[in-house]
């Protein structure tokens, strides 16, 4: 019945990198929502969302697409399990 | 329009199976205080918004709840994975096994089906943002009451996570508010 799964270690390890980045861009952006103006929250979110573009590209080009918008080459690598409620998150977090 | 992107919010990770925690934990998928009732609740509000920073508030924090149920259906699956039969039946989870499997459903912690009741538009930005800070407050304590039954260190983690989103959401919407008045305000002078 246990069928969680594991990716390998490294990419688990940018998964998670991937899911820090982009929480700090959630967070932010929600933020200039009501702060529309603040130059120095609009820097934060420009230095993380420019981080966070070059962390989905480098795990694209390794492990295939991150959303159905991003690009496969071989075979259609989005359907790849495991699916986000399924990995243990026990390898890479540290 | 929605893109899905294939990661969790937060990291969701158990100790072992605790069918009874999952069961009381699904609450905050399909229950009164839940994460679907607050994210229909703020999408449907949109449209009567006068100001584009409520607009955009209510899209990206209705957006945010949608992955908040992601989390918790994600708590409720791995809770149930390598569950016994005898801890289902213990924790009376089986009527839901019958029904649903092991997928997470749209009830509360007594097994009572979503209900649109449970939420409201009222076609009015400051009555409709007035229910959404009660709705994040009514979050904050469910979470805080599921961390108080929980013994799982690993699921109290993400249940943290959560309760921290519902502070934080309580304070844009607060923002939201301030901004909606003053404009309101700002409209007499015209």
């Amino acid at each position: 019945m246990n069928t969680l799964n594991n990716y390998p270690v490294a990419q688990e390890q940018m998964l998670y990198q991937i899911m820090k980045t982009e929480f700090a861009v959630i967070d932010t952006s929600l933020y200039l929502n009501t702060h529309p103006d603040d130059q120095i929250a609009l820097m934060n979110h420009r230095a993380l969302s420019q981080r966070l573009s070059l962390l989905i590209d480098q795990y694209e080009r390794l492990y295939g697409p991150f959303t159905p918008k991003g690009q496969s080459r071989y075979c259609w690598e989005f359907v790849n399990s495991p699916w986000p409620w399924e990995i243990s998150y026990q390898g890479g977090m540290k | 329009m929605w893109v899905y992107e294939k990661k969790l919010e937060y990291p969701v990770r158990v100790s072992g199976p605790d069918p009874k925690l999952a069961k009381t934990i699904i609450t905050q998928y399909g229950g009164p205080d839940g994460e679907l009732a607050a994210s229909l609740r703020y999408l449907t509000q949109r449209y009567a918004a006068p100001i584009n920073e409520a607009k955009a508030t209510l899209t990206d924090i209705g957006t945010e709840e949608l992955a908040h149920m992601e989390i918790v259906g994600a708590i409720f699956w791995k809770l149930i994975q390598g569950a016994t039969k005898e801890q289902i039946m213990e924790a009376g989870l089986d009527p839901h096994y019958v029904d649903h499997g092991c997928n997470p459903f749209y009830v509360n912690g007594s097994g009572d089906s979503w209900d649109a009741k449970y939420i409201q538009t009222k076609g009015d930005i400051i009555v409709d943002l007035y229910e959404d800070l009660a709705a994040e407050e009514k979050a904050r304590i469910t979470y805080e009451r599921l961390i108080q039954l929980s013994d799982d260190p690993l699921v109290n983690d993400t249940l943290k996570f959560l309760r921290e989103r519902e502070v934080v959401h309580f304070q844009r919407f607060g923002e939201t508010l301030r901004i909606t008045q003053e404009w309101k305000e700002r409209k007499k002078f015209f």
